[in-house]
C-alpha cells in the first residue's frame, strides 16, 4: 500500500515512515505542510495520506482543510487525520465531507501498529475510521436508551460508530454475519435509527445519535 | 466683568455716591419743574393745549431719572448715562420763547441734540459692560460731533431777538448775528444727525442678528428701545428736511413716539436688575434642589432645565488630565477651544468651562450661545458649586471604579491568554514529544521486545492521556477555535452526568464573553454535588445570558474554588457582568448576564 505522511514534526514524520516501512508499507513521501503534501499526492497518487490536523502556518485545522482539498482533487486517495484532540466534532466534520475513505485518529495511535494498520487497510477499502476513544467517551454518557441495550448491542453500536462494516464486526466479535445483522437491526430499532446499506451513512447516524443532547 | 461692580464698596466711596445721588436728584427735580414751566408757557408745545404729549415728555424724563438714579445708587451700569439722557431730554425744550433764563436758552440751543450721543452710548454699551469695541466708540463720537458741532456754530450765530422773538431771553454765547450761517448750520446738523440715527439703527440691528441667543436676550430690551428712539428721530429729521420744524401734527406724533421710546429705555434699564434677580433666584433654586437631592445625574437634569438645553452634557476635568462624564467614562470631545472660563464652539456644539477660585469645576457641552453671558456663568458656577463638587466626586469615584474594572478585566484576559498559551505549548510541545517518544519505544520494542519497554510504552500512553486532559482543562481548543456553541457540545460529550443544552449561541462572541460564559457553565455543571445539569446561553439584546440549573445531591459538599481557578464572581465582574446564584431544595440555579460590548 502506498502511503504519504504529512506532519510538521520531523521526529514523528520520520518515525512513522520507518514504522510503516518496517510493516511493509510503501511510504512514497513525507511532507512538512499542506502544500508539500499536495505536491507529493499529485506526483505519486498514494492510497492513503496521513495528515496531522495542526500544521503551519496557524496550527489549528490546516489538516482538515488540506484533507478536504485532496478529496476533491484526488478522490482515490483516502485521508487519515491525526489529532491530539479527543474531539468528536472534527471526526464528524470529516466524515460528513467524505462519503468514504476518511478517518480521524488520536495522534498517539501512530505508535500502535495494530490500530494503525487496521485503520489504513480499512481506509484503502473505502471504509470510515473513527478513533475508538472518541466513541468510547460518547458511549459513556449517561443515557437511558443506551442502558436499555444489551452489552453485546452496545459493543456492536460502538463498532458501528467506529466505522466498521458488518463483516468487520463479525470478524472482530467472532460472530456470524447473520447474528451481527440481527444485533444491528435490533439495536437500531431500539434507538429509533434507520438502517442504511451504506456503512458511511450508518456511521454518521450513529455518531449523530451519540452526540445528540441527552 | 459686571459682577465686580456689585462688590462691597468702601465707606468713603459710598458717601461720595450718596452725595452725587442727592445733588443729581435735586437737579433732576428742578429741571423737571423748570421744563414743565416752559412747556406750560410755550406757544408751540403748550401743556395746556397738548397736555398728553407734554406729560409724556416729562414723564419719560422723570422715569429715566428715577430708574437711572436707582441703578446708580446700586452701582449697576447705565446709571450715569441714564441720568444724563434724562437731562438732555429736557434741555431739548429749553430753546423756547417761553424760557426766561438766558443760560437755559443758551443750553437749549447748544445741547438740544445732546440726547443723540447719550442715547447711542446707552444703546451700545448697555448692559454687557465689556469694553466697547472701537467701531462703537467711533459711532458715539460721530453722534456727538453731529449733535454738538453744528449746534455750536448755530449758537454762536443765532440771535433770537433779531430772529423775530423780541421777548426771548438773550443768547449768552452769541458772537455774531449771522442768520444765514445759523440756518446752514441747522441744516447741516439735521443731515448729520439723520445720518447718525440711521447708522445707529443699522448697527444695533446687525449686532442683534449676529449675537448669540444669550447675548440677544440680554441686549434686546435696551437695543430695541434705543433703536425705536433713533428710528423716530430719523423720521422726524426727514420730515423736518421736507416740511421744516414746526408745530405741525406729524412732528407732534414723532416727538410723542420719541418720548415713548425714552420711556421704553427707562423700562429696559429697570428690567436689567429684575432679570439678574430672576436668574439668581433660579440658580438659588438649583442650589437648594441639588443640595437636597444629590443623586448623581440630577445636576445634568437641573442644568438642562436652567439653561434650556436638554442635550447639555457635563464633563469633569480630573487631576490626571482626563475629562469624565457623570458615570466616570472618559469624554472624548476635544476641549482645546474652551478658554479661561470662556466659551468655544465646535460645529454646532459649544463647550464652556465653569471655574471657581481658579479651579476648573466642570465643562459644559451645549448648544452654542446659551452661556455667552459672563455674569450668568459666574452665578451658575457660584450657585451650583456644591452640587458640582458632589457630582464631581461621584464621577471621580466612578472613573476610579472603571479603571479598576478595566485592570481587573485585563488581568482576567491575561490569565486566560496565558492558559491558552500553555495549552498550545502543551499541545505543540509536550504532547508531540510524548508521541515521538512513544514511537521510538515502539520501534525499539519491535526489534527487541522486552518487559521494561512495554512498561515504558504503557507509562507514556497514560502520560499522554493525562496531558490531553490537562491541556483541555487549561483552555478547550473548541472554545478557542469554534466558540461557545462547540465548546458546550464538547462539554456535554465529556459530561459524566446528564447534561442538557437548552440553547447555545450561533456564531462568535467577544473572546472574554465566551471564556466567561464557558467558565460559569463548566464550573457549575462540574460541581461535585450536581447530579444533572440543564444549561442555556442566549443572546438578549447586547448581553449574553448564561443559565445553569443543576439538580443537587444531598450530603455532598462543594469545593470552595471552582476548577477554572478564578472565582466566577471575579470573572463575571471583570467584564462588567452580574452573577446570581440561588439554591432551593435540591436545585441550584446560577445565572450570569454578560455584556457583549463594554
Amino acid at each position: 500500500m502506498r502511503v504519504v505522511i504529512a506532519d510538521d514534526e520531523v521526529l514523528l514524520r520520520e518515525g512513522v515512515a520507518r514504522l510503516l516501512t518496517e510493516e511493509g508499507y510503501d511510504v512514497v513521501g513525507t511532507a512538512r505542510d499542506a502544500s508539500e503534501l499536495e505536491q507529493i499526492v499529485r506526483a505519486t497518487s498514494p492510497d492513503v495520506a496521513l495528515v496531522d490536523i495542526r500544521m503551519p502556518p496557524t496550527h489549528t485545522d490546516e489538516g482538515i482543510v488540506a484533507a478536504r482539498r485532496l478529496r476533491s482533487t484526488h478522490p482515490s486517495t483516502a485521508v487519515l487525520v491525526l489529532s491530539h484532540h479527543l474531539d468528536s466534532r472534527y471526526a464528524v466534520e470529516l466524515l460528513e465531507t467524505f462519503p468514504c475513505g476518511a478517518g480521524y485518529l488520536l495522534k498517539e495511535r501512530v505508535s500502535d501498529v495494530a490500530v494503525l494498520t487496521d485503520a489504513l487497510s480499512r481506509l484503502a477499502r473505502g471504509e470510515c475510521v473513527v478513533d475508538p476513544s472518541i466513541v468510547a467517551r460518547l458511549m459513556r454518557r449517561p443515557r437511558d436508551e443506551l442502558a436499555a441495550l444489551t452489552a453485546r448491542e452496545r459493543e456492536v453500536l460502538g463498532l458501528i460508530a467506529e466505522g466498521r462494516s458488518n463483516g468487520a464486526i463479525s470478524a472482530r466479535l467472532h460472530l456470524s454475519q447473520k447474528t451481527v445483522e440481527a444485533h444491528v437491526s435490533h439495536l437500531l430499532a431500539k434507538l429509533g435509527l434507520e438502517d442504511s446499506p451504506e456503512d458511511h451513512r450508518r456511521v454518521l447516524a450513529a455518531l449523530a445519535y451519540l452526540r445528540s443532547a441527552i | 466683568m459686571m459682577n465686580t461692580a456689585h462688590g462691597v464698596q468702601s465707606p468713603p466711596r459710598r458717601l461720595h455716591r450718596v452725595a452725587v445721588l442727592v445733588v443729581a436728584g435735586a437737579a433732576a427735580i428742578w429741571c423737571l419743574w423748570a421744563t414743565a414751566a416752559i412747556l406750560w408757557e410755550g406757544p408751540s408745545f403748550a401743556l395746556a393745549s397738548r397736555p398728553f404729549q407734554a406729560a409724556m415728555e416729562l414723564g419719560a424724563a422723570a422715569s429715566l431719572f428715577a430708574v437711572a438714579l436707582v441703578a446708580f445708587g446700586r452701582g449697576a451700569p447705565g446709571g450715569i448715562s441714564g441720568v444724563a439722557l434724562g437731562f438732555a431730554w429736557l434741555v431739548r425744550e429749553w430753546a423756547n420763547p417761553a424760557t426766561t433764563q438766558a443760560w437755559m436758552l443758551t443750553a437749549g440751543l447748544l445741547l438740544g441734540a445732546a440726547w443723540l450721543p447719550l442715547g447711542a452710548r446707552i444703546a451700545l454699551a448697555h448692559p454687557l459692560s465689556n469694553p466697547l469695541p472701537l467701531a462703537g466708540r467711533a459711532m458715539i463720537a460721530f453722534a456727538a460731533v453731529a449733535a454738538l458741532g453744528p449746534a455750536a456754530v448755530r449758537t454762536a450765530t443765532l440771535d433770537p431777538a433779531a430772529g423775530g422773538c423780541p421777548s426771548c431771553a438773550p443768547n449768552l454765547l452769541l458772537m455774531v448775528d449771522a442768520p444765514q450761517v445759523a440756518a446752514v448750520a441747522d441744516y447741516v446738523g439735521v443731515i448729520l444727525q439723520l445720518t447718525a440715527c440711521l447708522l445707529l439703527v443699522t448697527w444695533l440691528a446687525t449686532g442683534l442678528i449676529l449675537a448669540s441667543t444669550a447675548v440677544r436676550l440680554v441686549r434686546a430690551p435696551v437695543a430695541a428701545a434705543s433703536a425705536a428712539l433713533f428710528v423716530a428721530a430719523a423720521i422726524g429729521y426727514s420730515s423736518a428736511l421736507i416740511d421744516g420744524f414746526g408745530a405741525h401734527e406729524a412732528m407732534r406724533r414723532i416727538i410723542g413716539a420719541q418720548s415713548l421710546s425714552v420711556l421704553a429705555i427707562a423700562a429696559a434699564i429697570a428690567w436689567d436688575p429684575v432679570r439678574l434677580r430672576l436668574m439668581r433666584r433660579s440658580t438659588a433654586r438649583l442650589v437648594t434642589e441639588l443640595s437636597s437631592t444629590p443623586r448623581p445625574g440630577s445636576l445634568r437634569k437641573e442644568l438642562a432645565r436652567l439653561v434650556g438645553d436638554p442635550t447639555i452634557a457635563l464633563g469633569f476635568p480630573l487631576d490626571d488630565g482626563r475629562v469624565v462624564d457623570e458615570s466616570g467614562r472618559e469624554v472624548t470631545e476635544p476641549l482645546s477651544d474652551a478658554g479661561q472660563g470662556g466659551e468655544g464652539s465646535r460645529g454646532r456644539r459649544s463647550t464652556t468651562l465653569l471655574r471657581r477660585d481658579g479651579r476648573a469645576l466642570v465643562v459644559l457641552f451645549h448648544r452654542p450661545g446659551l452661556l455667552d453671558d459672563g455674569s450668568y456663568r459666574d452665578s451658575l458656577a457660584r450657585a451650583s458649586g456644591l452640587a458640582i463638587g458632589n457630582e464631581r466626586l461621584h464621577a471621580e469615584l466612578a472613573a476610579q471604579v472603571e479603571d479598576l474594572r478595566r485592570s481587573r478585566a485585563a488581568l482576567v484576559a491575561s490569565f486566560d491568554a496565558e492558559r491558552r498559551r500553555l495549552e498550545r505549548g502543551l499541545h505543540d510541545g509536550a504532547q508531540q514529544r510524548a508521541v515521538s517518544l512513544l514511537l521510538a519505544l515502539r520501534l525499539a520494542a519491535s526489534r527487541q521486545p522486552d518487559e521494561p519497554t512495554a512498561e515504558a510504552i504503557a507509562e507514556v500512553q497514560s502520560a499522554l492521556e493525562e496531558l490531553r486532559e490537562v491541556a483541555h482543562g487549561l483552555y478547550p481548543a473548541s472554545l478557542a477555535e469554534e466558540g461557545l456553541g462547540s465548546a458546550l457540545q464538547e462539554l456535554s460529550e465529556r459530561a459524566t452526568i446528564p447534561f442538557r443544552i437548552r440553547a447555545s449561541p450561533d456564531g462568535r462572541l467577544p473572546e472574554a464573553v465566551e471564556t466567561t460564559g464557558y467558565a460559569v457553565i463548566s464550573a457549575t455543571a462540574g460541581r461535585a454535588d450536581v447530579t444533572s445539569a440543564e444549561v442555556a446561553a442566549v443572546r438578549s439584546g447586547s448581553d449574553l445570558v448564561v443559565s445553569v440549573r443543576g439538580r443537587l445531591k444531598q450530603g455532598v459538599s462543594q469545593d470552595a474554588a471552582p476548577p477554572g481557578g478564578l472565582a466566577l464572581e471575579d470573572r463575571v465582574g471583570a467584564i462588567g457582568g452580574t452573577l446570581t446564584s440561588s439554591t432551593t431544595v435540591g436545585t441550584l440555579d446560577v445565572r450570569a448576564v454578560l455584556p457583549c460590548a463594554w
